[in-house]
């Protein structure tokens, strides 16, 4: 069934390299081809506190194809500790790695000791767009990452609304979810965006509530913070 | 010779230039080492997101006008589409020109990467021909088409007996990990327009094939030219099918990169006979002079060339040599293609500024007519002092590094990525971004003012680089900036 991809409005699932990006503190590793990055990259522009041509990557060629690039990719994450100031690494995989075997979720597991997190999530680019691609990494957050929390911060709402970095609007329209949930009482808690990022993040598990606003993005994530009863967040759905 | 025009898929920079992205050392040295065969890849243990021949090579094609991009990809290489079309429509209307190409992907998905997408692509290509009637299709390849093996070649074969036989359809072999040199791109794009749309010389016209990127001094150009009765034919930007299947009946061929020009120029010397002018490039004065003198001894203009240079000699070079004395001593640090890095350091050095440190993204040891390319053997003759190079595929961590170590007092890229994160650590940076910035005398004159513009005032670097967290550890700025190379290996 031939699809022709006419005028895109769409890219692929290593585009969650964009999700990571938008925590302030967090940095994609991509084991992926040069270009990935650089072609996914546009429109969020080469600056910010990390951008596309600051992630590290294993930039795949002729030799890793053939040959594997697990090897490659190993000590490219070790590197990345310790020359790239960040506070949680994110080995995100593409359609070469994926392709030709490399089992990435193997090496980083071996970084389970490490002096910093270092999660992993599966996102070639041939298996989804960079919807699905945004929800798989925050999955890979909420399973890898995010730890139950004693804690519970009364009326603070972790407000979920759509994909950082895709539509323009995105930004603007998070932070009126924001200002909205403030006017009712409540506490919001969003991790993207400037001076949200890992310190947002790590408030999540304290949540008492999960606002989605979305029609289907990020369901299964916030079910998967409902269901989880160690977490215990209660899920309040807008299907806009 | 590296050209082969007999097989489809262009031969990389690595395999025919003996291209290299990852070295350290010196101007002597690495000129030394190109010509003798020695200089060695260096592979890293660290590297940062590059880019690939595939964008290099489709972004160079679908400045062409009225054409169809068949990108055969997931969805994510086909993320350029937006910018493709933006760049066009600005590009075009800059001009009073339109521009219908179009940008279209095959999205690849699980099931085509299992079982092949031969089929959905050829429906596709039929469908973007059927949509927008394009003068010319190009198909590109990529990674994933490329490791599950499609067939590519033999679709085209296919679907020319379905599309009418005017209509050049061409497959552009691109996948992104076949070369680690972006620039291998330039030549995919121009092996598909030597091979598909380029036809035989019938008579010869007063053209000189102009190879650039944006086209942005086409109206100066224009003029100069039409003093050695000449006419300028600039292209892939704007350019027509129909212009470029005349490419062989040109007088001359020139470019404004030799990095850009090396595949197109030398194919047609090869093939067509078509001198291509191998001088340095326009670019400072001695640059645009030796030029001018190449272009007037390949179409018999000498006179008219020297009356010229005269002219504009008296014009521009006393105010050249009055801005010359501010600029005296400045140490610059560069990061550039190879097509720009050497060049630009020697109108650095013509401006009385000191090279520190030339960074350049990859590094040919020669170019298509199998010599070194002509900015290193001029400064290989000319150069008053050895200086470091380094060779890296856009490594920021590394151009970060030797700025911290050197301290320049400016820094020069062409890409405006790494420029900002020079300025953010507190140097002052100018991004040479259009290709025509230092272009002949005016460029020069103009260039100069605005690196003195550049370092006149630096608070804002200042205060900027006070505020900003960086994104390297200081452990990173106490190594040396080569601590990633490997060995030389292979």
């Amino acid at each position: 069934m031939a699809k022709i991809l006419d005028q895109p409005r769409y890219k692929c699932a290593l585009s969650a390299m964009q999700t990571i990006q938008s925590i302030e503190g967090a940095i994609p590793i991509l084991h992926s081809g040069p270009g990935c990055g650089a072609k996914l990259g546009g429109g969020a522009g080469n600056s910010g506190h990390f951008s596309h041509n600051i992630f590290p990557c294993t930039n795949i060629s002729e030799k890793e194809v053939v040959f594997g690039g697990e090897k490659r990719l190993e000590e490219t994450i070790e590197n990345s500790l310790k020359v790239l100031d960040a506070e949680l690494y994110v080995v995100l995989t593409s359609c070469t790695s994926e392709v030709i075997g490399d089992d990435a979720q193997e090496i980083v597991r071996s970084f389970k000791d490490a002096n910093k997190p270092v999660i992993y999530a599966s996102t070639p680019g041939f298996k989804g767009n960079n919807y699905v691609g945004n929800d798989w990494v925050i999955e890979a957050i909420i399973e890898q990452y995010l730890k139950p929390s004693e804690k519970k911060t009364k009326g603070l709402v972790n407000i979920w609304a759509g994909l950082p970095l895709h539509d323009p609007f995105w930004l603007g329209n998070l932070r009126e979810l924001e200002k909205l949930v403030e006017e009712l009482g409540l506490t919001p808690n969003t991790i993207f965006g400037h001076d949200r990022g890992i310190k947002n993040l790590n408030k999540i598990p304290e949540a008492e509530f999960n606002l989605l606003v979305s029609p289907w993005l990020g369901l299964e994530n916030v079910k998967l913070l409902e269901k989880n009863l160690e977490y215990h967040i209660f899920n309040i759905l807008l299907f806009l | 010779m590296g050209i082969n025009l007999e097989i489809s898929a262009v031969g990389t920079r690595e395999d025919r230039l003996g291209s290299i992205t990852g070295y350290n050392g010196d101007l002597h040295d690495i000129i030394e080492k190109s010509k003798c065969g020695t200089l060695k890849n260096k592979e890293r243990c660290f590297s940062q997101s590059s880019t690939c021949n595939a964008g290099c090579a489709l972004g160079q094609l679908a400045g062409i006008r009225d054409i169809a991009i068949i990108n055969h990809a997931p969805s994510g290489c086909t993320a350029m589409a937006s910018g493709v079309t933006v760049n066009n429509d600005q590009l075009a209307t800059k001009r009073g020109i339109a521009n219908a190409t179009v940008f279209v992907g095959t999205d690849m998905d699980e099931n085509d990467t299992v079982f092949g997408a031969t089929g959905s692509l050829k429906e596709i290509i039929l469908e973007t021909y059927n949509r927008y009637k394009p003068k010319a299709i190009f198909v590109g390849t990529s990674c994933v088409s490329g490791i599950i093996g499609e067939d590519v070649d033999s679709v085209i074969e296919d679907i020319k007996k379905e599309i009418p036989s005017e209509i050049p359809i061409v497959a552009v072999h691109c996948e992104g990990f076949r070369s680690r040199i972006w620039a291998t791109g330039f030549d995919a794009s121009d092996h598909a327009v030597l091979n598909s749309i380029v036809k035989p010389p019938e008579k010869k016209n007063n053209k000189i094939n102009f190879k650039n990127f944006y086209e942005s001094a086409r109206e100066e150009i224009t003029e100069i030219f039409a003093n050695f009765e000449v006419e300028p034919l600039f292209f892939y930007q704007n350019s027509t099918v129909e212009e470029l299947s005349h490419l062989s009946e040109s007088l001359a061929t020139v470019s404004i990169c030799g990095v850009l020009g090396t595949y197109l120029g030398n194919g047609l010397e090869e093939k067509y006979g078509v001198p291509f002018v191998k001088t340095i490039n326009p670019l400072g004065v001695a640059g645009f002079e030796t030029w001018l003198r190449g272009i007037g001894s390949v179409i018999s203009k000498q006179a008219e060339v020297e009356a010229y240079i005269e002219r504009e000699r008296a014009k521009y070079l006393p105010k050249i040599e009055e801005v010359k004395k501010e600029l005296k001593g400045l140490r610059a640090v560069l990061g550039m293609g190879p097509g720009y890095t050497y060049e630009v350091s020697r109108v650095l050095q013509e401006l009385g500024m000191e090279v520190v440190w030339a960074a350049s993204w990859h590094h040919d040891k020669k170019h298509d007519n199998d010599q070194l390319p002509a900015p290193l053997k001029y400064l290989e003759e000319n150069s008053p002092y050895n200086f470091k190079v380094s060779v890296a595929d856009q490594q920021n961590y590394e151009i970060l590094n030797i700025l911290n170590h050197y301290k320049p007092d400016i820094y020069f890229s062409r890409h405006p990525g790494t420029t900002v994160w020079a300025i953010k650590q507190g140097s002052a940076a100018l991004c040479v971004n259009d290709e025509y910035m230092i272009f002949g005398y005016k460029g020069t004159l103009d260039f100069a003012y605005t690196v003195l513009d550049t370092i006149r005032n630096r608070s804002f670097e200042k205060n900027l680089a006070a505020r900003v967290k960086l994104p390297y550890t200081e452990w990173w700025y106490k190594q040396e900036n080569a601590t990633f190379l490997k060995g030389e290996a292979k």
